[in-house]
C-alpha cells in the first residue's frame, strides 16, 4: 500500500479539505485542524522564505567561510542509530565471552557505520578490551564478495551461508551487476573490521588476543538481533557473536558539521 | 632639486592652456608608470583632486587633457589597494564612469575603462557607482567592438581592447545576486556570447570571466546563458569547451572556470561527462604550470567538487591529492621565491588546502587519502599562519577531516589540533572565527577524545559568547557546537551549558530570524530533556511548564520537516519522563492534534517520530500505572485507529513502530 493521503493533514498543503468555520481570537487561530490555520500558517512561511530570499540576494558570494552546503543528516533504521546499544556473547569453542556493541555513527547513505566493541574476560592483561569499528554495509557501494582481509570467494560464501537469509541471495552474488538494496528489507548484511584499541590507540599488540579478522554480520530489523562469524586466516573459524538490541525510549540527536 | 620638476608639473596643470596641461600630464604619466616612487611622491603632492578637476568643466573641456588625465589616474590605480583608496576619497570613480558613455572620444574611453578596470580589481572599492544613471548601458555597449565605429586596423584592436576592458569590469562587479540580476537586465549575456568567438584572445577571457561570475550561485542565469543564440553554429557550452582546449594555460583556467560555475548553477548537468572528462583533470594539469594559473586552479577545483561525491572521487584518482599536498607542505613561508618568484604563496598554500577540504569533505576515501599525504602536521601549523585566508583555509580541512570518527579518535589528537583550533574561536577575523566554530561542532562530540580539551579550556563559555554574534553563520555554528557538545552529555555538562547559555537566550535562539538557527536551538532542547527524569526535569525548571508547552505548541505548525522532526523528539524525550512531564503533553490537544496528523507526513521519518511520541504516551511500566487513563485518552482521540492505518505503512521502520504502539492499546 502507498503513502497515506496528503490531505490527511493540512501540512502536506491540502488547505481546501479543512472545515471553513473557526473561532479565531483576534483574527488569530490556533486550532491545527481549522483551514485559517493552515492558510495563516502558510502566508506565514511565504513571507519567511520571500524575505530569506532578499537578504540572500544582497550577500555576497564568497568561498571562503562554506566548504560544503551539503548536510550529513544522520540516515538511520530500526536499532541502527547513533548511541544504539547492542549486548550479548561471542562463543569460541567451549568458551564464551560477554559482549556489548555500542554504535557511535551510522550514515547508510553512505553503506557506512561504526562504534565500539567491548568484550570482557578475553585476556589476562585486558579484562575489559574495547576496540573500534568500522562496518561495510552490503549494497550500493559494497559487494557480498569481500575481495581483501584474507577472504577469498569461497571463504565469503562459506560465511554468509550460515545466515539462513542470505540462502535465498546465494546464486545472485557472483552475478555481474547484482546489487543487494538494503532499504525496506527486514535483513541488513554488513562487515565489522576492527581498527584500533579505545581509547588508545597507539596500542598495537595485545597478548593472547588479536583483532586482525573481521566479522560477517547480519541483522534483523523486526527482532533488533545481530549474528556474526569471525573471520581470520589462524583463528578458530565460525566463532560466533550474538546480540540482541537494549530499547530506547528517547533519542538526542547529533550532526557533523 | 629634482622635485622641483614634479612640484612645477602639478602647478602647470592649473595654466590656463590646454597645450601646456596636456604638456605637463605627459610628463607625469612618463614619470609615474612603473614606479612606485613616484606615484607616492605626486599623490602626496596632491595631484589627484587636480585631475578630477579636468573632468568636471562643461565648457572648454579639452578632450586631450581629459584623455591624459585618465591615463595618469589608472596608472595610479594600477599601484595598487591603497591608491585606489585615495582615488575613491577624493571622487575619481563617477567621472571616470561619465567617460565611458559612446558619445565620447574612443581613446578617452580606452584610458577611463582601463583605469576603472584596476579600481574595481581592489576588493574594497565599492560597486553601488557602476549601477547609478547609465553605466551599466554604456558598459554593455562597448562589449560589441563595432559600437564604436572602428575605421582602421589600429581603430579595430583599440575597440576590442576596450570591449575586453568593459568585459573585466562586468565580471569584477558581481559580487551579489542583486548586482549579477542588474548586469543581466542591462543586456550583457548575448553582447558577452558574442564577444567568446571574436577571435582575441584577451577578450575572449574577458567575457568568459564574466559569464562564470554572472552564474556564479545563480541557476536561472546558468541555463540563460546556456541557452543565449549567437550567430556562431555552436551553441555557448560548446564554445567553451573549444576554448577549453587552448594552448594558453589562462585560456583553459577561465573556460575551466566558467563551465564550473555553469555546473554549479546546474545549468549543463547533461555535459557532466565533459565536466568529469574534460574539465576536471584540466584544472589538475594546471597544478602543474606557475604563477596565477597554478595559484587559482585549486580555488576553482575546490568549488567544483564541493557537495558532488562523484566528482570528489575522481579528484582523488586524479592524483590531485598528492600536488595539492605538495602546495601545503613545501611553499615557504617566509621565503616566497623558492617555489615561484612571481606567485603569492598565501594564496597558493590557501587554495590548496580548500581545495583539500572539498575532497576530503564527503567521502572516507578522500579523507584517508589527505590523511595519508601526511599533512596534519602542516594544517595545524597554518592554523597560525600570518594570512587570514590560510588560517581559515586550514580549519576547513580539519572540518572535513574531523567527520571521521576514526580520524578524531587518531590522527587529530596525535597531531594536537584541539588547542591551536579553539585559539581561533578568538581570531580577529570573523571568516576565521566562523571556520573554527564549525569544526569545534565535530571537535567537540561525544566519542572525541578532544572534547574534553576544549572544556577544560572554557569552550562552553566562548561558545556562548558567540552565540550572541550578530553574523548568522558564526551564531548558527556556535549554538550547533553547543547542541553536538550536550549530546549523550552527562548532566552535570548539561548544567554547566545552560549556566552559561541560559534558558532565556535558548529561547530567544528558537524565535531566531534564520530557521537554520531555530532548528539547532530545538535540537538543543531535545539534547537536553533526554535520557532521565532529572534531565528533564532541569527544563521543565528552567523554562517553565506554560513557557515550554507554548514553544513546543507555536513551533510544531512550521512548515519546515527539519523543524518539526527535532520539535517531535523533545516531546518524546519529554514523555519518556515523570508523569506530570507526559500530563503536560497530555492537557494540550492541539499539541495532540499535530502529531496525529503527522502520523500521515509524506516524510516517513517524520511517521517515525510521531509513533514514537505515541509509544512513550502510553509506555505501561509506570509504578502508578496511570496510563490506562492515557491510552483511553488517546483512543479517543483517533490514535488507535490511525496506528492501524499505519500498519500497511510502505515503509519498514514505520510499520515496526506501529505494530510496537498498537500492542500498548491492546494491554488490559
Amino acid at each position: 500500500m502507498p503513502v497515506f493521503s496528503a490531505s490527511a493533514s493540512p501540512i502536506n498543503g491540502n488547505i481546501n479539505g479543512l472545515p471553513d468555520k473557526c473561532m479565531c481570537v483576534d483574527g488569530v487561530c490556533r486550532d491545527p485542524s481549522h483551514k485559517h490555520y493552515a492558510e495563516s500558517q502558510k502566508n506565514y512561511q511565504e513571507q519567511l522564505t520571500q524575505r530569506q530570499l532578499a537578504q540572500k540576494r544582497k550577500r555576497r558570494l564568497s568561498l571562503t567561510t562554506e566548504i560544503s552546503s551539503v548536510r550529513l543528516m544522520p540516515t538511520t533504521t530500526c536499532s541502527l542509530y547513533s548511541g544504539s546499544k547492542f549486548i550479548g556473547k561471542q562463543t569460541s569453542g567451549s568458551h564464551s565471552y560477554e559482549v556489548a556493541v555500542h554504535i557511535q555513527h551510522v550514515d547508510l547513505s553512505e553503506s557506512f557505520l561504526c562504534g565500539y566493541l567491548h568484550i570482557k574476560g578475553l585476556t589476562e592483561d585486558y579484562p575489559d578490551l574495547t576496540t573500534f569499528f568500522e562496518a561495510e554495509i552490503i549494497g550500493r557501494k559494497y559487494s557480498f564478495l569481500t575481495k581483501k582481509w584474507d577472504a577469498d570467494d569461497k571463504i565469503d560464501v562459506q560465511h554468509w551461508t550460515k545466515f539462513s537469509a542470505f540462502r535465498p541471495l546465494h546464486k545472485h552474488v557472483k552475478r555481474d551487476g547484482f546489487v543487494y538494496d538494503f532499504n525496506n528489507k527486514d535483513f541488513i548484511f554488513m562487515r565489522w573490521k576492527e581498527h584500533f584499541l579505545v581509547p588508545d590507540h597507539r596500542v598495537r599488540t595485545i597478548n593472547g588476543a588479536s583483532f586482525a579478522g573481521f566479522y560477517y554480520i547480519c541483522y534483523q530489523l523486526s527482532t533488533g538481533i545481530i549474528t556474526g562469524f569471525y573471520f581470520h586466516k589462524s583463528s578458530e573459524r565460525f566463532q560466533e557473536l550474538q546480540l540482541h538490541h537494549c530499547a530506547d525510549r528517547s533519542f538526542p540527536s547529533f550532526e557533523f558539521r | 632639486m629634482n622635485s622641483n620638476k614634479h612640484t612645477q608639473a602639478v602647478a602647470e596643470l592649473d595654466s590656463l592652456d590646454p597645450f601646456v596641461r596636456v604638456k605637463a600630464l605627459r610628463f607625469i604619466k612618463n614619470n609615474i608608470i612603473g614606479n612606485k616612487t613616484k606615484k607616492d611622491l605626486y599623490i602626496s603632492l596632491d595631484v589627484i583632486p587636480k585631475l578630477v578637476a579636468f573632468f568636471k568643466t562643461q565648457e572648454g573641456s579639452d578632450s586631450q587633457v581629459q584623455i591624459q588625465a585618465a591615463i595618469v589616474l589608472g596608472s595610479f590605480a594600477y599601484g595598487g589597494e591603497d591608491n585606489v583608496a585615495e582615488l575613491v576619497k577624493h571622487g575619481a570613480v563617477k567621472p571616470l564612469l561619465e567617460c565611458i558613455s559612446i558619445r565620447n572620444d574612443s581613446r578617452l574611453i580606452e584610458a577611463a575603462a582601463r583605469a576603472l578596470k584596476a579600481i574595481y580589481k581592489c576588493p574594497t572599492a565599492d560597486k553601488n557607482d557602476v549601477f547609478q544613471d547609465l553605466h551599466l548601458r554604456d558598459l554593455v555597449t562597448l562589449l560589441n567592438p563595432d559600437s564604436l565605429n572602428p575605421k582602421t586596423d589600429r581603430e579595430k584592436i583599440a575597440s576590442v581592447h576596450t570591449a575586453e576592458l568593459a568585459a573585466t569590469i562586468i565580471a569584477r562587479c558581481c559580487d551579489t545576486n542583486d548586482q549579477q540580476i542588474q548586469i543581466a537586465s542591462a543586456g550583457a549575456f548575448p553582447a558577452l556570447v558574442k564577444l567568446l568567438v571574436c577571435g582575441y584572445s584577451k577578450a575572449q577571457e574577458a567575457a568568459l570571466d564574466a559569464l562564470a561570475y554572472l552564474c556564479r550561485e545563480n541557476p536561472d542565469f546558468g541555463s540563460k546563458i546556456v541557452d543565449t543564440k549567437s550567430e556562431s553554429v555552436d551553441s555557448p557550452v560548446k564554445i567553451m569547451l573549444n576554448l577549453i582546449r587552448d594552448k594558453s594555460p589562462t585560456m583553459q583556467l577561465i573556460s575551466a572556470k566558467c563551465l564550473t560555475h555553469l555546473s554549479r548553477a546546474n545549468a549543463i548537468s547533461e555535459h557532466f561527462n565533459d565536466i568529469t572528462l574534460i574539465v576536471l583533470p584540466t584544472l589538475v594539469k594546471l597544478l602543474d604550470e606557475k604563477g596565477p594559473v597554478r595559484e587559482e586552479a585549486p580555488h576553482v577545483l575546490a568549488y567544483l567538487i564541493r557537495d558532488n561525491e562523484e566528482l570528489q572521487k575522481a579528484a582523488c584518482d586524479s592524483g590531485a591529492v598528492l600536488k595539492l599536498a605538495d602546495f601545503v607542505t613545501h611553499v615557504g613561508d617566509q621565503d616566497n621565491s623558492y617555489y615561484d618568484p612571481l606567485g603569492d604563496s598565501d594564496k597558493l598554500k590557501e587554495n590548496a588546502l580548500m581545495a583539500l577540504a572539498a575532497v576530503s569533505s564527503l567521502t572516507d576515501e578522500g579523507r584517508k587519502l589527505v590523511v595519508d599525504a601526511k599533512i596534519i602536521p602542516h594544517i595545524v601549523k597554518a592554523m597560525s599562519h600570518r594570512s587570514y585566508g590560510v588560517r581559515a583555509a586550514a580549519c576547513q580541512c580539519t572540518r572535513s577531516l574531523s567527520r571521521s570518527v576514526n580520524i578524531l579518535r587518531t590522527n587529530l589528537v596525535d597531531a594536537g589540533i584541539a588547542t591551536p583550533l579553539f585559539k581561533l574561536l578568538s581570531d580577529e577575523s570573523t571568516d576565521v572565527q566562523t571556520t573554527a566554530c564549525a569544526t569545534i561542532c565535530n571537535i567537540v562530540l561525544d566519542f572525541s577524545p578532544m572534547k574534553r580539551t576544549i572544556m577544560e579550556q572554557g569552550g562552553i563559555e566562548k561558545l556562548v559568547e558567540l552565540v550572541n554574534s550578530p553574523d548568522n553563520t558564526l551564531r548558527l555554528n556556535a549554538i550547533w557546537a553547543l547542541k553536538n557538545l550536550v549530546y549523550h552529555a552527562e548532566s552535570e555538562v548539561k548544567d554547566s551549558v545552560m549556566k552559561a547559555l541560559t534558558y532565556q537566550k535558548m529561547e530567544e535562539l528558537i524565535e531566531d530570524q534564520e530557521i537554520d538557527i531555530q532548528e539547532q536551538a530545538l535540537n538543543l532542547l531535545r539534547n537536553l530533556a533526554c535520557s532521565k527524569p532529572h534531565d528533564i526535569e532541569e527544563v521543565f525548571r528552567g523554562l517553565g511548564e506554560q513557557r515550554l508547552m507554548n514553544i513546543i505548541e507555536s513551533k510544531l505548525c512550521l512548515w519546515n520537516s527539519e523543524i518539526i522532526k527535532q520539535i517531535l523528539y523533545v516531546i518524546n524525550n519529554i514523555a519518556t519522563g515523570a508523569e506530570y512531564h507526559k500530563k503536560a503533553i497530555m492537557s494540550r490537544p492541539n499539541i495532540l492534534t499535530h502529531i496525529k496528523n503527522y502520523m500521515a507526513h509524506e516524510n516517513p521519518e517524520i511517521r517515525v517520530a510521531a509513533v514514537w511520541c505515541l509509544i512513550n504516551l502510553t509506555w505501561t511500566e509506570d509504578k502508578n500505572n496511570s496510563s490506562p487513563g492515557r491510552v483511553r485518552e488517546l483512543r479517543q482521540f483517533g490514535f488507535e485507529d490511525m496506528v492501524k492505518n499505519m500498519m500497511n505503512d510502505v515503509n519498514l521502520d514505520v510499520r515496526e513502530k506501529a505494530k510496537t504502539a498498537l500492542s500498548q492499546f491492546s494491554q488490559p
